[in-house]
């Protein structure tokens, strides 16, 4: 059944070393496991939230390798070798990373299950378009859903986390 | 109510929430967060039809299987267990017992190690169902020849109702209460210029709130501690006391942070089952749904509208008569609560000589519908406003101007026995036609492209019925605040809000104030977290106790200095004597000794009883929501784009504004998305075609109109403290009605049922002679 | 949710998959051995939509991840003939610019589908063969008049991009590419203002001495039908002046039968037509 060209060979566990919010764990897993079952359940990262379990609404978003992606849509295994940030990861030394602060300045959440993955969608955005147009903001954010806020409190906090990550100090 | 006020330091400041930090970074937990050691899970096997007998269920394999735990049916059930649930109707099992009446209604549960090990003893269980007849609309419930969902009448209750109001359990097959109001007299009608008879149809949207329904049971003897994503965990409790046989004092219901509500999580959900695979297993029990499983757990009212209304040439209201449809679903839950509501709102703020409502909860085999964000309310703005609007053009008047013709005034009472409008309905209206150029509106409505505006004011009695609220509030020596209430932090922000209220009380900051934990066993009860109430009832009762505490730490004081209580203010731990700061701590550790004291309060509020007011008390405060719209048509596609979307409410005195925005924002573009898109779509075989994420489409910010704006007014008439009243509705009440109302403007036509999308657009155009296109399409 | 015949649903997800074993081949060859001697594979890429899969009941007993494969991400274009391979990401395949000289209109379009987060992981074959009609990469491809190339164990076979809503997909096959022939293509548009409800992708193509138009018209619930009219002898200026009329001819062929419980034929045929035809009047040829 072997086959030698094959780089992975029917294994039913993976052994994963992942940097999580700078650490490296390593955390041997079943194939099936989720990305987000690992954050949540193996690693006690509770901060991911988990939605539609589908990859639709985007709650679970977590940075792989500065990649936004659903956590729930990875299997565990993927992560090997890559450098996961979650939502935990992002405030530094008890500072709020400025996308963190943006959000409660211009209270961008409600009951706050959706704010994980909002706020690391946009860390990635921003670090991808730094200065980016309204048009650019909403084609983002309409990446995740939230039922609280109808988004334009969102938005807001996101034009502020430029702002501030660009290094002006308007408010 | 309008006198003038002391500066306000807390209260009226868009503080950062008291929940920013946790909610920012991870750290607050929400039920699915909730892991106790030795925990099961728990998972359930869901009826594939609509409505069918349960012949047989063979569970022998699913229970052998390593791993599992317990199985239960309905066959499993403790004898002693009463199974059925409900609001005023006790009609909903555990589990199926005899048949099963929509497609998702729970068959079988199971408690395994895993999740994995639940789903896959489920596969083992065998059902032999036997087709009953279904009807999954409306009318096909209502058809003579119709098969009934519930053969015998479950237990039920009506409450009592003031004057003029009154209801009935089961006054037909596949009805399981009706609700009417009457005032005036029938003659009325014979004495209108016009009679208009018009019909409007209600589309159903699911919560779809990101945290799903779950719960953790852990059942020890006779002992309930349960966590669960519920709004009102008293009635919750005195629900599983009923049910399970187990006194109110051995059943602990803890709830933390909600991922969203909107009404759905109230009374039993997943609770039962957990509580019930915890007592067989004698281990803690998760039991978490998917969203799948939510959207087929409770869903808001599709309702058929049939208003006749009686009128005069020059635009007077005089009579309406309504008979109101709503598609109630399988199982009871909330809809004669919302039943009472849609009657109850239908006339509209405005002024009649007689109305004549009758609301019907229509049984369908489709998932049960339940508390929605606008209750009633929502249904009865889109039929009463949209009509406004028609009676209006037919008469040849502005729809300003008839609306003006007819508002309530401030302090008018609502209907005979009612409390007075408590907000300005002209003022209202003149901000968001200001707002949106209504009154200056002028379109080249020559080409394919057309604009026109439309405006509405959407209408609900606030605060709930006849409900109590209590609170506490204790002081410690170092002046840290302990507010103690049952109202929960679904995403509204009343954990901040209530704290502002309380620190502007007591002269503190706000982070001086700490929202307790929500633990059945130690707060003051709560009725529960809905109807908007959470400033204006709740906040009352914590407004007295803030107050009651303050007096009491004042009397204290003034015996302690040898002063007159009256003489003393009180700020930020300290005492104040005619400018000198006495600090409490150490007047308290004289007194007490070195462990210190805590000064305790409680407050209690509930609007009188009054049988003169038709549902037996009179409403706390009136939520309106003042709504804008301006849109493009495109007469070729039928596609609406909205150009601008104003949406005002008036929240007395906004207790923090900000916040207060993000509801109003999120209430409309939730009303938004039901008038353009947002539905589920049921098929006559009880089917729903779009039941999950992908398919079931909610707003993304994508879908915000080009210009978004919403107004908070602070008229300061509000009943609850320092002015305030309540909201977190009022603005999803008027969208569906002022779009609808706009695209008329814009193009002649007038849709009547939502969503309103694309192709209604182009079928009314082609069937409307006047605005039939020429030439080529 | 998962339906069992005759006893019920079951609310399956990731967290009820049982236990999986992974294979991650080095190569095509060695990938396509793998996937017909597995009990029950899953082909394993962006894992974008395998995850809702899971919520439909798919239960594989084996994943196969093709993420190492280098040649399925390959994307190149040989004088007019466009190749992608199956496993670019939407994001890469855009903003490619070998994808937006050769059809700009190709590379615009599929620089909007789905949203950023998931444009940036998921990819063109994941989208392909998830056969979710709500997906928009299998009917810009049919208007494009796409080729699958898959690979067996046997052989590599090509089939038009419309296979993947029949049953002439070969089992255990691997998609490694899409191939679009752009010779005689002139230009492309796709217009999905009116998403999810019907969205349509019209091609113009060069055709002996006139045009061929060939528009896909799909909806959310429907598989996309192909509609085309040939215009002998017509040059590419001349559709603007004649749009509104080629747009009623094509939507005359449109089959009666086009309606799902959103869209009716008549709205498809109004509708589509006139969306047709500002098309045709707004091309760049």
């Amino acid at each position: 059944m072997s086959d030698p060209a094959a780089l992975v060979n029917g294994v039913s566990e993976y052994p994963v070393r992942v940097t999580l919010n700078g650490v490296v764990r390593t955390i041997t897993v079943p194939v099936e496991r989720t990305a987000a079952d690992l954050l949540r359940d193996d690693l006690r990262m509770t901060g991911t939230r988990v939605g539609c379990s589908r990859g639709v609404c985007g709650a679970c978003v977590v940075l792989v390798d500065g990649v936004p992606a659903a956590a729930c849509s990875m299997f565990a295994f993927q992560l090997d070798g890559c450098s996961v940030q979650t939502i935990e990861g992002l405030a530094q030394g008890g500072r709020l990373h400025p996308v963190q602060q943006a959000f409660v300045d211009q209270g961008a959440f409600q009951c706050g299950y959706c704010t994980s993955g909002m706020v690391l969608l946009t860390k990635a955005l921003l670090e991808h378009h730094p200065r980016p147009d309204r048009a650019t903001i909403v084609e983002w954010i309409s990446s995740n859903v939230c039922r609280c806020t109808g988004y334009a409190q969102i938005i807001a906090a996101v034009e502020q986390a430029a702002l501030r990550l660009a290094g002006g100090d308007d408010a | 109510m309008t006198a003038a006020q002391p500066a306000l330091h807390v209260v009226g400041t868009s503080a950062p929430r008291k929940d920013a930090l946790e909610k920012v970074t991870g750290r607050a937990v929400y039920s699915t967060d909730i892991v106790l050691p030795g925990m099961l899970h728990a998972k359930v096997l869901r009826s594939a039809r609509a409505h069918a007998r349960i012949v047989s269920i063979d569970t022998q394999a699913a229970r052998q299987l390593p791993g599992v735990h317990a199985v239960v049916t309905g066959a499993d059930l403790p004898s002693h267990v009463m199974p059925f649930y409900g609001y005023f109707i006790k009609d909903q099992p555990i589990v199926a017992l005899d048949k099963v009446r929509y497609v998702g209604d729970i068959v079988c549960a199971v408690a395994a190690d895993s999740e994995a090990t639940a789903i896959a003893a489920l596969r083992l269980v065998r059902v032999h169902y036997a087709d009953l007849p279904v009807a999954a609309s409306i009318e096909r419930a209502l058809a003579d020849d119709a098969c009934a969902l519930f053969d015998e009448a479950p237990m039920g209750m009506v409450p009592g109702y003031g004057v003029g109001a009154s209801a009935q359990l089961r006054p037909r097959k596949n009805v399981c209460y009706q609700f009417n109001y009457r005032t005036g007299d029938a003659a009325a009608f014979a004495g209108c210029d016009h009679v208009f008879e018009d019909e409007f149809r209600f589309s159903r949207m699911t919560h779809y709130h990101l945290e799903p329904f779950v719960s953790v049971a852990d059942v020890r003897g006779d002992a309930i501690g349960l966590w669960t994503s519920c709004q009102n965990p008293f009635p919750l409790r005195k629900e599983l006391a009923r049910m399970f046989k187990i006194p109110e004092n051995r059943i602990t219901v803890q709830v933390p942070f909600v991922g969203g509500g909107f009404g759905a999580k109230n009374n039993v959900k997943t609770e039962a089952i957990s509580v019930l695979l915890s007592m067989l297993t004698e281990r803690p029990v998760r039991f978490c749904l998917t969203m799948e499983e939510g959207f087929l757990t409770n869903t808001q009212h599709a309702a058929i509208l049939r208003l006749k209304t009686g009128v005069m040439a020059d635009g007077r209201l005089v009579a309406r008569q309504s008979e109101i449809l709503l598609d109630a679903g399988a199982y009871s839950d909330g809809s004669p609560l919302v039943a009472e509501k849609a009657g109850y709102r239908i006339p509209g703020p405005y002024r009649w000589e007689h109305l004549d409502t009758t609301c019907q909860c229509v049984m369908t085999n489709t998932a049960p519908a339940g508390p929605f964000r606008g209750f009633g309310g929502t249904q009865s703005s889109w039929a009463s406003e949209s009509q406004i609007d028609m009676i209006a053009r037919r008469l040849g008047m502005e729809p300003y101007a008839l609306r003006m013709r007819n508002l309530l005034r401030l302090g008018d009472a609502f209907v005979p026995g009612e409390s007075g409008i408590d907000s300005d309905l002209r003022e209202g209206l003149d901000v968001v036609c200001k707002e949106i150029g209504y009154h200056q509106r002028q379109y080249d409505n020559s080409g394919t492209v057309r604009r026109g505006m439309g405006i509405a004011i959407g209408f609900k009695d606030g605060g709930g019925v006849n409900k109590p609220a209590q609170a506490r509030v204790k002081v410690s020596t170092s002046g840290d605040v302990f507010l103690q209430c049952g109202t929960i932090e679904i995403g509204q922000g009343a954990r901040t809000a209530l704290s502002q209220i309380t620190a502007e009380i007591l002269g503190v900051p706000l982070d001086k104030v700490a929202y307790a934990p929500i633990n059945t066993d130690y707060l003051p009860f709560d009725q529960g977290t809905n109807a908007s109430s959470g400033i204006v009832v709740m906040g009352q009762a914590v407004a007295k106790a803030a107050h009651g505490v303050r007096n009491q730490i004042l009397a204290f004081a003034a015996e302690q200095l040898g002063v007159a209580a009256a003489e003393l203010q009180m700020g930020n731990g300290l005492v104040i004597h005619a400018g000198k700061p006495h600090p409490l701590a150490p007047m308290v550790m004289r007194h007490y000794g070195g462990t210190g004291f805590e000064f305790s309060a409680d407050g209690f509020f509930k609007a009188p009883s009054d049988h003169r007011a038709p549902l037996e008390a009179p409403c706390v405060f009136w939520e309106i929501g003042w709504g804008a719209a301006e849109v493009a048509v495109d007469t070729a596609t039928g596609q609406v784009t909205v150009l601008k979307l104003v949406a005002s409410s008036d929240a007395g005195r906004a207790i923090n504004p900000a916040m207060l925005k993000g509801q109003e924002d999120g209430a409309a573009i939730m009303g938004l998305a039901q008038t353009l898109f947002e539905h589920m779509i049921y098929d006559e075989s009880g089917r729903l075609s779009n039941a999950d994420p992908l398919t079931y489409r909610v707003p993304l910010a994508e879908d915000l109109p080009r210009e978004f704006v919403t107004i908070t007014q602070e008229q300061g008439h509000g009943p609850g403290p320092f002015g305030a009243k309540g909201g977190g509705e009022g603005t999803i009440l008027p969208i569906a009605s002022a779009v609808a109302n706009a695209i008329h403007d814009a193009i002649g036509v007038r849709i009547t049922r939502l969503p309103i999308t694309p192709v209604r657009i182009l079928e009314a155009l082609m069937t409307n002679p006047e605005t039939n296109q020429e030439s080529a399409p | 949710m998962e339906i069992l015949e005759s006893t019920g649903m079951l609310p399956t997800s990731a967290r009820s998959l049982a236990p999986m074993r992974l294979w991650r081949p080095a190569n095509v060859a060695n990938a396509v051995a793998c996937l017909a001697r597995c009990e029950r594979p899953a082909v394993l890429a962006g894992g974008t939509d395998l995850v809702a899969q899971y919520n439909d009941g798919l239960m594989p007993r084996e994943l196969v991840d093709i993420t190492r494969i280098d040649a399925l991400g390959q994307l190149r274009h040989d004088a007019g003939v466009l190749h992608i391979g199956a496993r670019v990401t939407h994001s890469a395949g855009s903003a490619d610019a070998q994808v937006r000289d050769v059809i700009p209109g190709f590379a615009r379009a599929w620089a909007r589908i789905a949203n950023p987060r998931i444009r940036l992981r998921a990819t063109l074959g994941g989208n392909l063969m998830a056969r979710r009609t709500r997906y928009e990469l299998a009917l810009l491809l049919q208007a494009l008049e796409g080729r699958l190339k898959l690979a067996t164990a046997n052989e590599e076979i090509q089939l038009g991009v419309e296979a993947v809503w029949g049953d002439t997909l070969p089992e255990r096959a691997l998609l490694t590419a899409v191939e679009v022939d752009a010779r005689a293509l002139l230009a492309f548009d796709y217009e999905r203002s009116l998403r999810p409800l019907m969205t349509q992708a019209l091609s113009v193509w060069r055709d002996a001495g006139g045009l061929r138009l060939h528009l896909v018209l799909a909806t959310e619930y429907l598989t996309p039908v192909s509609l085309q009219l040939l215009l002998p002898g017509m040059a590419p200026q001349q559709l603007r002046g004649r749009a509104a009329a080629i747009a009623r001819d094509l939507f005359a062929g449109l089959s009666p039968s086009f309606a799902d419980a959103q869209v009716t034929v008549d709205y498809a045929r109004r509708a589509g037509a006139a969306l047709l035809a500002r098309q045709l009047e707004s091309l760049h040829v």
